[in-house]
């Protein structure tokens, strides 16, 4: 499997390429949208802020090949501020790419971020290849949550102090609030999972 | 729900652990990639590599390892010790930290939190702190305990919680090595001033003491670091000990 991934940002992505390998993918890192060519999947990895990404996505040049690539229905792969980058907009004002209906506000909770290991739980809407996930713990870093106008596109979610999204799937596109590439060998079953049936 | 984070502290000088640890079936115990890789699978809920004396000579190595160590590990990995500036954090985060721990050189320039929160995000940035009780306050250290910084440790927490720091690690330097308990008195006051995650260190040489901090709420994070080295037990023992007792903690298959 050809596998790129969108650089989003300055983080490391030494554990995201090191586990899609041992999954057995072809990983190309797009550093710019002179390196955008056919995959059949495309990560959107990320930490920071929603500003900060879009910024990314203006100086890399990515907004116009990236649009390309979702109206084409290329599997998409969002992790934390990957997925959140998908939405409307941010409670700060920054502005996401507006491929999903809804909003990223801030978690209301005491101590931020949301720091740890935590469990999904199925919703009525979740496919039934994620239902071996549930109650199961993944970890999570995170100030902001998604929240989208689309409540069948809720896969899955998490309680802190509260419950909000952490599985998206959208047609094509499959969000996770937390980061399987740092989950263990529950991140490395999820993601293997995703890219088997999420097509 | 959220489950309470044991962390293993590794100690590492110049490029090898420095206390004793038994793990069985590691052929090489000073190793810390082995190490970290031994706890990873013994149910660690993130690893924390502690460089006691990073010099310069040091630089090119620890990244070298940490890469390495980066393409195996599929948990949290955060990296302190030496650091004195942006660039050598850049270093770290681009060999495979994905946070920074920084202490003296924030207490020299409170700046540097700025500069990593706003580079790499508050996420990735750990504003580690060593306090002492003298004189009728927590006083700040710097220099791995050596000097006093001139600071008192509430005041502290709460500039760098100001200028951006993501999560903090407290140190008692009353309680370290000692495996009496946390400084819970400390640690309490510490979580009345500042909003963000808190990992608790110095003092855990038993799973009472694990469980005594627990029992606080506040969610802090737990160091273990002599407790593990001594080989008395296991992470994945004080795991199946917590989570018999009730407590919420990731428990190893």
């Amino acid at each position: 499997m050809r596998t790129a991934i969108v650089r989003l940002g300055v983080g490391n992505l030494g554990s995201l390429t090191a586990t899609l390998k041992r999954l057995g993918h072809q990983v190309d890192v797009w550093e710019s949208d002179r390196d955008v060519k056919p995959a059949d999947w495309v990560i959107f990895p990320g930490v920071g802020s929603l500003s900060s990404v879009q910024q990314q996505v203006a100086q890399r040049r990515f907004g116009r090949p990236l649009q390309t690539i979702h109206q084409d229905g290329v599997p998409a792969l969002g992790i934390c501020l990957g997925m959140q980058l998908w939405f409307e907009k941010g409670e700060e004002g920054g502005r996401g790419l507006g491929w999903l209906g809804g909003t990223v506000p801030r978690l209301s909770a005491g101590i931020l971020p949301h720091v740890g290991w935590n469990d999904l739980e199925v919703t009525p809407h979740a496919p039934d290849w994620l239902s071996s996930f549930h109650k199961e713990s993944f970890y999570f870093v995170h100030s902001y949550r998604v929240m989208p106008e689309d409540a069948a596109s809720v896969a899955m979610t998490t309680d802190y102090e509260g419950h909000f999204p952490s599985v998206i799937v959208a047609p094509h596109l499959y969000g996770l609030q937390f980061h399987p590439e740092l989950s263990g060998d529950a991140g490395e079953a999820l993601l293997d999972h995703i890219f088997c049936h999420g097509r | 729900m959220l489950t309470a984070r044991l962390i293993p502290c590794l100690d590492v000088k110049h490029g090898r652990t420095v206390k004793g640890v038994t793990f069985d079936h590691l052929t090489d115990q000073g190793d810390p990639i082995a190490l970290a890789l031994a706890y990873a699978a013994d149910g660690a809920d993130e690893i924390v590599w502690l460089d006691i004396t990073a010099t310069l000579d040091d630089v090119r190595p620890r990244h070298e390892q940490i890469a390495r160590l980066r393409s195996q590990l599929r948990i949290p990995l955060t990296v302190g010790g030496g650091i004195r500036g942006v660039a050598d954090v850049e270093g770290l985060i681009d060999h495979g930290a994905d946070k920074v721990s920084i202490n003296s050189a924030a207490l020299a320039d409170p700046r540097l939190i700025e500069q990593v929160a706003i580079r790499w995000g508050s996420q990735a940035t750990i504003v580690a702190v060593d306090a002492q009780w003298q004189a009728g306050e927590y006083r700040v250290f710097s220099h791995g305990g050596r000097r006093d910084a001139g600071r008192e440790l509430g005041d502290w927490l709460r500039e760098a919680e100001a200028r951006g720091a993501g999560e903090f690690l407290i140190t008692s330097i009353d309680q370290d090595g000692r495996q009496q308990g946390y400084d819970v008195t400390m640690l309490r006051y510490a979580r009345t001033l500042v909003k963000r995650p808190i990992i608790a260190s110095g003092g855990a040489g038993h799973v009472n003491h694990l469980a005594r901090l627990l029992d606080e709420g506040g969610q802090y994070g737990l160091l273990l670091a002599s407790l593990l080295h001594g080989g008395q037990t296991s992470v994945g023992e004080l795991k199946r000990q917590l989570h018999a007792r009730g407590y919420r903690v990731r428990v190893p298959n």
